[in-house]
């Protein structure tokens, strides 16, 4: 049996050797993947632009406007005269946020009668920088508040009760941004190189006629599964190990729980793309239908990874649905490993479920693969 | 270039694609179904932060403040702990993103005036999540903190606080739906397909051997492209239109502008990606390794780096030329102006006129870089 799995495996390989220009981009194309989108990635947008309608002019009003600045989340870059004009630089997208002085700004907050309106607008064409943007308004008109106080006096000894927020963050003391983006990103990109690289292997060869070769040959479904699916293995954890060598050293993301762990984990989880991989294969006319399906199924499989939505935020079903996707349980189990060094107990619940989905979809992929083939 | 040599070529391309139903059926439906499918992943309004709460106090203010922080659903307190470890066991278990600390004699503190600390352990696993979480606790407990000065100085008319009011509307998206400003932004995403077709398209000819049948006609080079991409152009808007009736008619996104422009927008874009696509084909051999480069120079990237969720950083060249090379960039602009802010012309302008240099400059590439002879 492992003679005959030996064979077809070379012959996998040699295919992949031969194909000059695919090599390189199951190799390089992974690693320019990470570099250009982790350099994205793995810092905060901020500094985004502000314009400034200032009726009055005055040294509080320039004073609120600093505020912003120094908060670095807006930068006050147009300065405008009337109120079209700051309509027109929103419409634009020009800037993210208009601010509007109203006249006898100073006068009305020294004089402290009453609250003195600034109004805020805000573009809510992308909601969740909209809702940010709210909060750091808020943030910053309370500084700045907070600050005229203390100045007028107010805020004398024993006379200001103040609540103080302490941050203490675990594993990652200055919450840079990279920690999360960066191995999510690294987890994606194991995955599409394995979805891709098993699902074409059994199309290619109905497409080119050669699976009729293969189907004569002596060789059982288990066989030919093991057979194609080693490549894939070998070629993904190639991967997996470069990509991770550039997250550790370049970018200096911490590799805490083990590195044995981490692998074990990878290993597991590209035998159970490779089931998924297969199946797309077996049902498959053409090639070109494989990959659509692995479009189909790959964006799926990011949607409901809880990378760019929380799961906790989606409709309760989908929360529900988003266990089945494998993807979602490895990118928490290289999160958990490299950065919190969690303990084999905490992991062991989504490697359970890893390896359960891995085997109902093991048994899935046989059973269609002997629909087709037989 | 001739025309009647062009058609011909159209002919067999569409000819390629009617016969091939299943393929037809789902490069036509593909990108809808993947809108539905992202679209009710957003489909939540407000981003929950989840805490858990160490109260040492025990005190009626320390409740108040709790419930001042909680007060609109957004920080959300899901456990209550007992003890430090507690907090840090839910942390590892990723079951909230912080963990809020009020240690004893908070009320005591306030009430003399003074300051009280509170303690927030963040999951730095989480960063962006932790960090939400922080600027949320911060921002309303200095609300609160005011809200109490403010009560002090009650009694005392004769000292008066300059007080700013803080008056924000939301443009464009007014109840501030992630839905629908999610809605129209994907679509620039999941039409990412036709140039994925084409490049698996020409890549497949050329593992037959059929693209060297048609090298040896007198066809012209431009005449081969020309004709190869109009087929997929069309089938792109088709595709787009039945995406964008999603977007309007299933998932009631407010459509503002005018639907003609942005359907020739979306031409203009499709002719952008299309055109590149047919440009880097040039360089591939076969079909697996398009669809990766089409994986990893597309399809990934348009999630992270066309400004869908976290907006383009503007002050830095390298970040700006990478986004603004993938032609899902323009479009995201494009469709967000044109469903949320009625945009006209003028607005989305300059996009526009980057996605058509683009397809220009690509097909220009791309028609320069085939080469007759294989080889």
């Amino acid at each position: 049996m492992w003679d005959r799995i030996r064979a077809l495996a070379r012959k996998e390989f040699l295919h992949w050797r031969r194909d000059r220009l695919l090599t390189p981009f199951i190799f390089f194309g992974p690693l320019l993947l990470l570099v250009l989108v982790a350099g994205a990635v793995s810092t905060e947008t901020d500094h985004l632009p502000m314009a400034v309608l200032d009726r009055d002019g005055s040294r509080l009003s320039r004073r609120l406007v600093e505020g912003f600045r120094n908060a670095q989340a807006l930068e006050p870059r147009y300065t405008v005269e009337r109120e079209e004009e700051l309509a027109a630089l929103l419409d634009e997208g020009k800037a993210y946020v208009g601010v509007v002085i109203p006249a006898g700004f100073q006068r009305d907050l020294l004089a402290g009668r009453e609250p003195v309106p600034v109004q805020f607008l805000v573009d809510g064409t992308n909601a969740i920088v909209a809702f940010r943007l709210r909060t750091t308004i808020s943030g910053v008109v309370a500084q700045v508040q907070e600050d005229l106080w203390a100045e007028s006096g107010v805020l004398s000894r024993g006379l200001a009760p103040q609540i103080e927020v302490r941050r203490h963050a675990h594993w990652n003391e200055n919450l840079e941004i990279g920690y999360r983006a960066i191995t999510a990103q690294l987890g994606l990109i194991v995955y599409i190189v394995t979805m891709l690289v098993s699902s074409l292997g059994i199309a290619r060869e109905r497409e080119l006629g050669t699976l009729e070769q293969l189907m004569i040959a002596p060789l059982t479904r288990l066989e030919l599964y093991v057979g194609k699916a080693i490549p894939a293995v070998v070629i993904g954890l190639v991967d997996f190990l470069a990509m991770l060598a550039i997250v550790r050293y370049h970018y200096g993301i911490p590799l805490r729980g083990g590195l044995g762990a981490l692998l074990g984990v990878t290993a597991l989880f590209i035998l159970v793309e490779l089931g998924v991989g297969m199946a797309i294969s077996a049902v498959s006319r053409s090639q070109q239908q494989a990959l659509l399906f692995v479009f189909l199924v790959g964006v799926s499989d990011m949607a409901f990874s809880g990378y760019l939505v929380a799961v906790e935020n989606m409709p309760p079903a989908l929360g529900f649905l988003s266990n089945f996707f494998p993807l979602r349980h490895y990118l928490s189990l290289v999160r958990d490993i490299m950065i919190k060094g969690a303990p084999l107990p905490v992991l062991a619940e989504r490697i359970g479920i890893l390896v359960g989905l891995g085997l109902a979809i093991l048994l899935g992929a046989l059973r269609t693969l002997r629909q087709r083939l037989d | 270039m001739s025309l009647s040599k062009t058609w011909s070529v159209i002919r067999k391309e569409v000819l390629h694609i009617v016969r091939d139903r299943r393929t037809l059926f789902l490069v036509t439906f593909t990108p809808a179904f993947l809108l539905v499918l992202l679209a009710y992943v957003f489909s939540f309004d407000v981003e929950n932060f989840r805490v858990a709460l160490f109260d040492q106090d025990q005190t009626p203010l320390s409740r108040r403040y709790v419930s001042f922080l909680t007060g609109d659903g957004m920080v959300d307190v899901v456990a209550t702990v007992q003890s430090y470890r507690e907090g840090e066991d839910l942390l590892l278990a990723s079951r909230v993103y912080a963990v809020l600390v009020i240690p004893p004699g908070f009320e005591r503190r306030l009430q003399r005036g003074e300051e009280a600390q509170v303690e927030l352990l963040l999951d730095g696993a989480d960063p962006n999540s932790a960090l939400q979480t922080l600027s949320q606790v911060q921002t309303r407990s200095g609300a609160f903190s005011q809200s109490l000065l403010v009560q002090a100085r009650g009694g005392m008319a004769a000292v008066r606080l300059p007080r700013l009011e803080e008056r924000t509307r939301i443009w464009y998206n007014p109840a501030l739906r992630i839905l629908h400003s999610m809605v129209p932004g994907l679509i620039a995403v999941v039409m990412a397909m036709p140039s994925l077709s084409i490049s698996l398209a020409i890549t497949r000819e050329k593992e037959h051997g059929t693209l060297e049948a048609l090298i040896s006609t007198p066809l012209r080079k431009a005449e081969l492209l020309v004709g190869k991409l109009l087929p997929y152009l069309v089938s792109g808007v088709v595709s787009l239109v039945l995406t964008a009736a999603v977007a309007i008619v299933w998932f009631r996104v407010p459509f503002r502008g005018n639907f003609g422009l942005f359907l020739l927008l979306g031409l203009d874009f499709l002719f952008g990606s299309l055109a590149l696509s047919l440009f880097l084909s040039n360089f591939i051999g076969s079909q697996g390794a398009a669809m990766i480069a089409n994986f990893l120079i597309f399809f990934i990237p348009s999630f992270f780096l066309t400004g869908l969720f976290d907006p383009i950083d503007t002050q830095k060249v390298g970040a700006v030329v990478r986004s603004y090379a993938l032609p899902a960039t323009h479009f995201v602009t494009i469709s967000r102006a044109l469903f949320l802010k009625g945009a006209g012309w003028a607005d989305v302008a300059q996009a526009a006129a980057i996605l058509l240099g683009m397809g220009a400059g690509c097909l220009t590439l791309a028609i320069l870089s085939f080469r007759k002879r294989m080889g």
